[in-house]
């Protein structure tokens, strides 16, 4: 093809071979098209259009046209301290569901990793990983159903220890809890299927060689999984971790930030700014210092996965 | 170190016999090498010894204790396999420490026990590595970590399962070399399951041969070597192995002594097989199998007494300036020879082969050996 190419083309230009090669890749252009367009107008697009929005006085009630005010968004979002405690409650929850989810869904991993000869054992695994496959709206929904305090499900086992009702999404702190239980619950068979996922990555014979060897549970966790299985069980956590910060539709629908703004995750205070207050310029300022989190966050996975080809 | 027993040991996986009734004795601080091609059922075998594989039926016993259904921490076993197991994060020396720190482990002094795995690091040479973290050894070394860790708690047997087989050729004489060294001053009972037969020869005591399942030869190697039990067993040991070549039993008593004659194209003079001493007994007449190792024949002047006429077909060059000749004899039997150093005999020319009558072996046609000495038909009765 490219000796072809060469002599239909003899002293091509610069111009006219860029054209020529146009034309040889029409086709692998062709057929990348739809997705490209789709990524610009449904990322590039709006994601410049944010980064242009933070730095305006934007707010959609005022009816004023966006007034160009440089770095004060970003000023004021550093000064606000309910922007603060935003993103300091972002990051609790990030640690919290994180290490749950984690804790958790490991012990299942290994629990149904030592059962592998158990009966029932595969409806046992597809009952766990019901959760993960729910959309999170619905979830939100199913649970904001059994909390609630007429006729949820939670709220009458809860009255059956305590004497009344409880409305669990009605104070901070058991709403917080509430919120932060949900996503454990969504998430945790996630981590169960990264930690079985690790562990079969772990030899064969050095899991019989720690018996041979007569070492202890701790040893070989600590001598034999843990070196082999530390790889995809951090890829694991960093993924949960880039999930969590992004965590919104849950809390939406199952408290909309509230009570007050004890649950306003930060994707749910960039919500609640841009489509309750309509703030867009603050909205944006927020989505960006967010969006450069995130990037924080990935790169930081993208380095672990290089890691591994190095090892590997 | 023990003896270890099986008794009647029948595995199969599906319609594979992995293991047919196995039962022998691996003797107190012997090496036993158990050797076959793939799939013969050996390390199977292995890993009920060690506890890794449950067995359908049979018993085995360490000590003459059945140790059946202890599970693999409870029977004191060390093993060493194929691929290279190291506890990642510990120095070579730690590695070798860490079985004596668990759950029995042993009640040596911490002088005792430094002494100790002092002395394994000195016979694997991985004294100068002993501080070394083992992430950073390369695969031999790493398996000699393996090998000393197997050892150190001194465990009532060690077993290997083809430990050679994925490093280079130089580190895997100096673990054979450790491995023999161990046996031999520590007394250690070791099993070693190969499908390398140099390898066993080099290394055992005693080779047991299988064959899909079942036990075809048990003995010292050298005589394994020259008088193996079956014709598979003369087959798979040496390279290349024995040559069998069919042969005619026929009835043919001398006087009052009752016997056969045995007729063969490499054989001038038939040869004579008398009845067994004890039964009487006469193998059936009609056709056998007469084994010859290729190095017991040889290419002589032509016109020598007892020389047979044959045919190099073809030659090739084996190292040592020998030559591994491809042969076949006037009558059409072929075979196979390994020719003294020397010039090349050339493909497709005209020879006479001279082979030791001493030394043939006579097998029925199943493979079995007819283990009685072949005599000259007009040699004199024996007594």
């Amino acid at each position: 093809m490219n000796a072809k190419s060469t002599t239909a083309v003899p002293n091509a230009g610069g111009r006219r071979s860029f054209m020529g090669s146009l034309g040889r890749h029409g086709f692998v252009w062709g057929l990348l098209a739809p997705a490209l367009i789709f990524f610009c107008v449904f990322n590039v697009v709006p994601l410049i259009w944010m980064v242009g929005l933070s730095f305006y006085n934007y707010t959609l009630t005022t009816g004023n046209p966006p007034m160009f005010n440089g770095i004060d968004n970003y000023l004021s979002l550093l000064s606000d301290p309910s922007d603060w405690s935003a993103f300091s409650r972002t990051f609790l929850f990030m640690l919290l569901t994180v290490s749950l989810s984690g804790l958790i869904g490991s012990l299942l991993g290994l629990v149904f990793w030592g059962s592998k000869n158990l009966p029932g054992r595969r409806i046992a695994l597809t009952m766990l990983f019901t959760p993960m496959l729910l959309t999170p709206a619905s979830v939100g929904v199913f649970f904001k159903l059994m909390l609630n305090p007429n006729f949820g499900v939670i709220s009458y086992i809860a009255e059956l220890f305590t004497g009344h009702r409880v409305d669990f999404l009605s104070h901070q702190m058991s709403a917080q809890i509430a919120v932060l239980l949900v996503d454990v619950w969504m998430w945790a068979p996630f981590m169960t299927l990264i930690t079985l996922a690790a562990l079969a990555s772990v030899p064969q014979a050095e899991l019989e060689a720690a018996r041979v060897d007569r070492l202890g549970w701790f040893a070989t966790l600590k001598r034999v999984i843990f070196p082999h299985a530390k790889f995809i069980l951090m890829l694991g956590l960093l993924l949960r971790t880039i999930d969590a910060f992004k965590t919104t539709d849950v809390v939406l629908l199952l408290t909309h930030g509230g009570p007050g703004a004890s649950t306003e995750l930060l994707g749910m205070r960039i919500y609640r700014l841009g489509f309750n207050s309509l703030d867009m310029g603050n909205a944006s300022t927020m989505g960006v210092v967010a969006l450069l989190i995130a990037i924080g966050f990935t790169s930081l996975y993208l380095y672990v996965l290089s890691l591994k080809r190095v090892e590997g | 170190m023990s003896k270890i027993e099986l008794e009647s040991i029948t595995k199969s996986y599906g319609p594979v016999v992995a293991a047919n009734a196995i039962s022998t004795v691996f003797e107190e601080s012997s090496l036993t090498c158990l050797l076959g091609p793939s799939g013969c059922g050996k390390t199977t075998l292995l890993r009920i010894i060690a506890g890794l594989e449950t067995p359908d039926a049979g018993r085995v016993l360490f000590d003459g204790e059945d140790v059946t259904n202890l599970s693999v921490g409870r029977r004191d076993i060390g093993m060493v396999f194929q691929y290279p197991v190291v506890y990642r994060g510990l120095t070579v020396y730690e590695n070798l420490e860490l079985p004596l720190r668990q759950r029995g482990g042993g009640n040596m002094s911490a002088s005792q026990r430094k002494e100790w795995i002092d002395r394994l690091l000195s016979i694997l040479n991985l004294t100068a590595r002993a501080n070394q973290v083992v992430d950073g050894l390369d695969n031999e070394s790493r398996q000699k970590v393996a090998v000393g860790r197997a050892v150190v708690r001194r465990p009532k047997v060690v077993i290997f399962d083809e430990p050679v087989t994925n490093v280079a050729v130089d580190a895997k004489i100096e673990i054979q070399r450790g491995i023999k060294q161990l046996s031999r001053e520590i007394g250690q009972t070791i099993l070693y399951v190969t499908h390398d037969q140099t390898e066993a020869m080099t290394l055992a005591d005693k080779i047991i041969l299988l064959q899909s399942g079942n036990i075809v030869e048990s003995a010292k190697p050298v005589d394994v070597y020259n008088n193996p039990d079956s014709a598979f067993g003369g087959y798979f040991l040496g390279s290349p192995g024995m040559n069998f070549i069919a042969a005619e039993l026929e009835r043919a008593d001398r006087g009052q002594a009752p016997g056969m004659r045995v007729k063969c194209s490499v054989l001038p003079e038939p040869l004579w097989l008398p009845a067994d001493d004890a039964s009487g007994d006469l193998p059936r007449p009609g056709a056998a199998l007469i084994g010859i190792r290729p190095e017991e024949i040889q290419i002589v002047e032509d016109g020598t007494p007892g020389a047979v006429r044959g045919r190099v077909k073809a030659a090739a060059l084996v190292g040592g300036g020998r030559w591994f000749l491809d042969c076949v004899t006037a009558e059409g039997d072929e075979f196979k020879m390994l020719s003294a150093a020397g010039a090349d005999p050339g493909g497709d020319t005209e020879k006479s082969f001279l082979f030791r009558e001493s030394v043939v072996r006579l097998y029925s046609e199943e493979g079995n050996r007819i283990a009685r000495a072949l005599v000259r038909e007009d040699a004199d009765v024996p007594a």
